[in-house]
């Protein structure tokens, strides 16, 4: 495992769900994002994936996909991912879909990608608290109720 | 509160082959059926994660490696590396340093990201010197260019 080249990573990218069309193997990314807004921390996302897509990989790779709070850079989720790359004369595209993942506070987050110990890419993901929307305030005005 | 790792729920990842484009002869025109999606269906059953941990707790463990790291890319499309180049990690003045002992470079940043960031770009740099056509170097520089081209070669494709 650990002779396989290093591969690169082209490109790598969080969104809300990927799908892969049978037939060309076309994936659609629908709702990429880099922020998070939320009235309430702790939260947890509900849908959440990753897309990556690599070049020069061939062969057998452990990759790591940690979550890491960026304030302290403490790590709040660990995802451990072994593949077989077949071919390194075209691309790859690696596809985590993940539930419920947590962030515990806003602040600046950061996906990064390893191949056992070695450090290949990263994303940055902003959550943001924000004021409430919608709904009625309480204790409700006379006029709403 | 300590912190307790426990399983995620459900993750689940593929390793797929890219997309192809399919486009029609230019004689047989647009035609109805060509406007319309191709046929969904679920996907097969996908690869369990090997390993999913969230970790739980008011304390959670730290993510910066200890002593050292590897670096695996150079963010550039032009060069890719040969082997990871092994950094010691250490903190200075609230900021993370990277170095490598063998040409004696750093990076730094605010985070261990950003200090692999700022250590990528001074390593490119300092490739694209030394190997600038009109370049006289020194021994000492000579030995530099040497190790970097044992880590770091020109990509071809």
């Amino acid at each position: 495992m650990a002779d396989a080249p290093i591969p690169s990573v082209v490109a790598m990218l969080i969104c809300d769900q990927i799908i892969n069309e049978e037939g060309t193997n076309k994936k659609s990314l629908i709702g990429v994002f880099e922020n998070v807004n939320s009235p309430i921390f702790p939260l947890l996302i509900p849908r959440l994936a990753v897309y990556v897509k690599l070049v020069d990989a061939r062969g057998v790779y452990l990759f790591k996909l940690r979550f890491v709070r960026l304030k302290d850079e403490s790590l709040v989720a660990d995802f451990g991912i072994q593949g077989n790359i077949g071919d390194s004369s075209h691309h790859s595209e690696l596809v985590l879909n993940v539930g419920n993942l947590p962030i515990p506070e806003p602040g600046k987050y950061e996906f990064q990608l390893y191949y056992e110990d070695i450090f290949l890419h990263r994303v940055t993901i902003d959550a943001v608290q924000v004021q409430a929307q919608g709904g009625i305030p309480w204790p409700p005005s006379p006029s709403k109720l | 509160m300590a912190a307790v790792a426990v399983e995620i729920i459900k993750p689940t990842f593929e390793i797929l082959t890219p997309g192809t484009l399919e486009v029609a002869e230019p004689s047989s025109g647009v035609t109805k059926e060509a406007l319309q999606l191709p046929r969904q269906t679920p996907p097969p059953p996908q690869q369990p994660m090997t390993q999913a941990v969230l970790i739980m707790g008011s304390t959670l463990p730290s993510a910066r490696p200890e002593k050292q790291i590897c670096l695996g890319v150079l963010r550039d499309p032009e060069y890719r590396l040969r082997k990871p180049i092994p950094l010691s990690v250490s903190v200075e003045e609230s900021e993370v340093v990277l170095a490598w002992s063998e040409i004696d470079e750093f990076g730094r940043g605010e985070t261990t990201s950003a200090a692999l960031d700022d250590f990528g770009e001074t390593l490119r740099e300092l490739y694209s010197k030394l190997h600038a056509p009109e370049v006289r170097l020194g021994a000492d520089l000579q030995r530099v260019k040497q190790v970097l081209d044992e880590y770091i070669e020109p990509r071809t494709r």
